[in-house]
């Protein structure tokens, strides 16, 4: 299944709620089609979801254990997370010549079973017990495409 | 309390810092491989607290809202950077060189010694 899904001010995805998707992805910041990452992360043992998201917040796009309203929310939170960084990185690296932080490649957050990484636009939920953490975000280092300069 | 000499030895340690509830860095240690000031410990401490709260209440709001286990609490979290990354857990930073680090090391060497 390939489909594209697009938000609109005051709506979520029109499209139906496929169990699992796949779907192509027009990143407006960097102006590519991307997929392979989140193919290739959805291919590790223990990851439940991945997925891409649009800068602008008016796109993702994923794979995996989620519904599309899931993949939604997931999307919002790991854009707003992703920008919140850039603003603190801004802010460091405003505040001395070198701190090594700017600009930032992503986050992680653990919980008590799973995590979420963010590399540049994409998000992954992985199982902890199962799944190497250095391996994924060595992955997404690797794949994901750096930030547009607008937010470095 | 934490060891923060041991957590220093890390793969990839540059700085390892304890922090209160609100931020302020209650003790540090640094390698001389990185130019590491107070004032970026005491941004990187706030960012901590800051970013572990967010995603505390996200977590929380997730499990509600999909009924889905296994986020909340936070355990731990990272801010990776550039060439740095921020590896913390409850009120205890370390700084990784990203070209050394290994997250599942650094995360696991926090929970020996930190409850979130």
């Amino acid at each position: 299944m390939v489909e594209i899904f697009e938000l609109t001010a005051g709506e979520g995805s029109a499209h139906p709620d496929p169990p699992i998707s796949l779907g192509l992805f027009f990143s407006h910041a960097c102006g590519v089609w991307s997929m392979s990452l989140v193919v290739d992360l959805v291919a590790i043992p223990g990851v439940l979801a991945a997925g891409e998201f649009a800068y602008r917040g008016d796109g993702f796009t994923y794979q995996g254990l989620l519904d599309s309203e899931q993949a939604r929310m997931a999307s919002i939170m790991c854009r707003a997370n992703s920008l919140a960084i850039h603003m603190q990185a801004g802010i460091v690296s405003s505040l001395v010549e070198k701190s090594g932080f700017s600009p930032p490649r992503g986050w992680v957050v653990q919980g008590n079973h799973f995590t979420v990484c963010v590399l540049g636009n994409h998000f992954c939920f992985l199982e902890q017990t199962s799944t190497s953490l250095n391996q994924v975000l060595a992955l997404m280092r690797q794949q994901a495409p750096l930030p547009p300069v607008s937010l470095r | 309390m934490a060891d923060l000499d041991e957590l220093l030895a890390l793969p990839g340690a540059v700085a390892s810092f304890t922090f209160d509830g609100q931020g302020k860095v209650l003790a540090f240690r640094t390698t001389p491989r990185a130019d590491i000031g107070e004032m970026v410990l005491d941004m990187v401490s706030h960012i901590c607290v800051a970013n572990t709260a967010i995603a505390t209440m996200q977590a929380r709001g997730w499990e509600y809202l999909t009924g889905a286990q296994g986020f909340y609490p936070i355990e731990g979290m990272s801010f990776i950077g550039f060439e740095w990354s921020v590896v913390s857990r409850g009120q205890v930073g370390i700084i990784l060189d990203n070209n050394q680090a290994d997250y599942e090391v650094a995360f696991a060497a926090l929970a020996s010694q930190v409850r979130p």
